[in-house]
């Protein structure tokens, strides 16, 4: 009975694999299909004559390493600061016991309530004036401040018991060095969450560099990605072999920073 | 692990810094000098101002464009072409290619903080003639071009390439089935003949159904102006003439296309793509533009397709489209655009353009060489459709800013599973002009 209810779970967990993998699956395998077997009928899962052409000819077509550069400094840039700036607000937050940071968190999460898309213009105008318009840091200064990224962390260090910082203080420590030393590498595993979020968002962006970036120089893959489908026409074969070419980053980070969080210990840095 | 994989974001951010840090100096060097740039009157030729310009001082003005690497790369090469011969001239040209969505959203927030660029290739200028240098006084003038772009008496923009509707068939199929198809104008299909046709040919084939329609009002539209439908009083554009049995018969017509399988309701609600589905080589005509023919020349191996001449009930028509070529008022380069949109509209050079890209010109006199079959159809439906497009097309420029979507292809598609009747459609489609268009009435 046991055996029945363990294969009948897995099965149901197989089923939504599949159901993930397979768009992806048919987007990988479907670029490397030429223009005229994509849309033969009846459709087929492998092609009849793989080529590897729609990945030269987007390579060729477009200034990829330029996109790929700017988007690579946007993303890590931004992670880096978000990380930093979130678990630095976060553990103020949850730390710090001043009635006047009560009122800051409840503003900073007040700003959850406002769409993005609602303050863009207000954001886009601050941005201009500021001379950040048509400059990659203008893609990345406002949107380093993630309220998501602060609660996250706020949330970890409140489970940090207040002894160990005492401890720390006792034996001389700065707050620099409690903060640095002692509560960075115990967040390891949000860290990693917030890393793979932050990604994700930065790398997928599209809304934002379009209204901060003008020169061509300067724009990012999901930019360049998006003059593939036109008025009337889309490149199909272009666009699915870009597609392919700019998800394996994120990809890769996924894999690196979803071991990080799978290896965090729930109660790290507390002695048992 | 972990040391690594910090060791890895490290050495990449350190490369993209660099990376940024060596790119944006070309950037600064391309800064235009415009002000510095001697002006000249509106009516000077294009030598003179060439010569005008002070030698050393280079003038980079930005091409804002959509689509031209889909369509063949046309304007890549031209401007190449030009920065070639004006090198040493003191203009160069650079093209700033962007998505076709994304182009309004550029320019009104461009236009937001002025930051407009020197020349803008849209399908859409109407909505910016108070940004819009005038092209009066220069050498290009509105009788070279079929498409009209004076506004109030101001001639704004040049129309860069015309498109048109028409009729594509699967000639394998048709062939397989022994249907013959129009060669001739005089040969011409009605709509019955036309459906008899299809019906033969999905009869004795593989195919599955007969015609496709793009989820396009205009390609609807079309449909009805052979009906002899009117939007618009040709006398007075104020007055909405579409109520009329000839619209109600060509509603009626589209409509029992997809109520009698002739047409795939998938495709007739949006949810199918018309051009994919016919290169599947399961339907035996679309009704489309001229522009999928570069890709089904490089997409189409599996059949032959053909171009053939439309069919009509009472009016041959086909609608007008297209992209318009305009230079932007207040980016002190002025005088430099002109002189581009001047050498660009040089008989030599704008039939090279309408050459690469496979473009039907909007300029008279121009006979591009073509690289694929059946545009001089394409052509032909121009010189041979009804007034009632151009009227549309007309009152829809007088009425800038103002729009009434696309009503005529949603309504049709509720229409199609049943929601709506004819007379309902019609209804719809008379009744949202009329609260968007300002002063228009039946």
């Amino acid at each position: 009975m046991k055996f029945f209810k363990k294969l009948f779970i897995n099965i149901i967990i197989y089923l939504f694999v599949l159901l993930w993998v397979f768009p992806v699956l048919w987007v990988v395998i479907s670029s490397f299909k030429n223009g005229n077997e994509l849309f033969r009928y009846p459709l087929t899962f492998f092609p009849s004559q793989p080529t590897v052409q729609n990945y030269i000819d987007v390579w060729n077509q477009f200034d990829f390493m330029t996109y790929m550069s700017n988007s690579a400094f946007i993303t890590i840039v931004a992670t880096v600061l978000t990380i930093l700036i979130s678990a630095m607000c976060g553990f103020a937050l949850a730390k710090y016991h001043y009635r006047w940071l009560t009122i800051v968190f409840i503003m900073l999460l007040c700003t959850t309530m406002l769409p993005s898309e609602v303050i863009m213009k207000p954001s886009f105008t601050i941005l201009y004036h500021l001379g950040l318009y048509d400059s990659l840091w203008g893609c990345i200064i406002p949107c380093i401040g993630t309220m998501t990224g602060v609660f996250l962390m706020r949330q970890f260090f409140i489970t940090v018991p207040d002894e160990m910082l005492d401890a720390a203080r006792i034996d001389g420590a700065s707050e620099g060095k409690i903060f640095t030393l002692i509560m960075l590498p115990i967040c390891k595993s949000q860290i990693s969450i917030l890393t793979i979020f932050s990604f994700k968002w930065r790398w997928n962006d599209y809304i934002w560099p379009l209204l901060a970036l003008r020169s061509k120089n300067k724009y990012t893959l999901q930019l360049a990605l998006r003059v593939l489908s036109g008025a009337e026409a889309v490149n199909w074969t272009a666009l699915l072999s870009a597609s392919v070419i700019t998800v394996i980053p994120v990809l890769v980070i996924f894999i690196v920073f979803n071991r990080q969080i799978m290896n965090a210990g729930l109660s790290a840095g507390v002695k048992g | 692990m972990k040391k690594k994989a910090i060791i890895c974001l490290l050495a990449a951010l350190m490369t993209s810094l660099t990376a940024c840090g060596g790119k944006s100096a070309p950037s600064t060097s391309a800064e235009t000098t415009a002000n510095t740039v001697s002006s000249q009157t509106a009516s000077d030729t294009t030598e003179t101002k060439e010569e005008s310009i002070p030698s050393g001082e280079t003038v980079t003005l930005e091409l804002l464009v959509s689509d031209d690497t889909l369509e063949g790369g046309g304007m890549a090469k031209m401007v190449e072409k030009f920065n070639k011969e004006f090198e040493d001239k003191g203009i160069q040209v650079e093209m700033n290619e962007i998505a076709h969505a994304d182009m309004d959203t550029q320019i009104q927030n461009r236009a937001s903080v002025g930051e407009l660029p020197a020349l803008v290739r849209h399908t859409n200028f109407n909505d910016y003639i108070d940004y819009i240098h005038p092209l009066d006084g220069t050498a290009l003038s509105q009788e070279d071009f079929q498409i009209n772009t004076t506004r109030n008496g101001i001639f704004y923009s040049t129309p860069i390439n015309a498109t048109a509707v028409g009729m594509l068939i699967n000639k394998t199929a048709f062939d397989e089935a022994g249907v013959s198809y129009p060669t001739t104008e005089e040969d011409r299909w009605t709509w019955d003949e036309f459906l008899a046709a299809i019906s033969e040919v999905t009869a004795k084939t593989d195919c599955e159904y007969g015609m496709v329609i793009d989820y396009s009002s205009q390609r609807y539209s079309t449909i009805l102006y052979t009906f002899g439908a009117e939007f618009f009083d040709p006398n007075d554009h104020t007055k909405v003439t579409l109520r009329s049995d000839e619209t109600l018969e060509g509603l009626q017509f589209i409509m029992d296309l997809y109520t009698n399988g002739y047409c795939p309701v998938s495709v007739g609600i949006g949810s199918e793509n018309a051009q994919s589905t016919f290169k599947t080589g399961k339907v035996a005509a679309h009704w489309a533009g001229n522009w999928v023919l570069t890709d089904y020349a490089e997409n189409i191996t599996d059949f032959e397709y053909a171009v053939v001449y439309a069919p009509y009930e009472r009016e041959c028509a086909t609608s007008l489209g297209g992209n318009y070529l305009y230079a932007f008022e207040g980016t002190g380069q002025e005088e430099q655009a002109v002189t581009f949109l001047e050498w660009f509209y040089k008989p030599e050079n704008y039939t090279e353009y309408c050459s690469y890209n496979n473009y039907l010109p909007s300029m008279l006199g121009i006979d591009p060489d073509y690289s694929v079959e059946g545009l001089d159809i394409f052509n032909a439906e121009m010189n041979a459709s009804c007034e009632a497009p151009g009227v549309t097309s007309d009152v829809n420029a007088e009425h800038a800013g103002e729009t009434y979507g696309e009503v005529v292809k949603e309504t049709l598609a509720k229409a199609f599973v049943g929601e709506l009747t004819a007379e309902e459609v019609l209804d719809t489609i008379i009744d949202t002009i009329i609260q968007n268009f300002s002063g228009v009435s039946e």
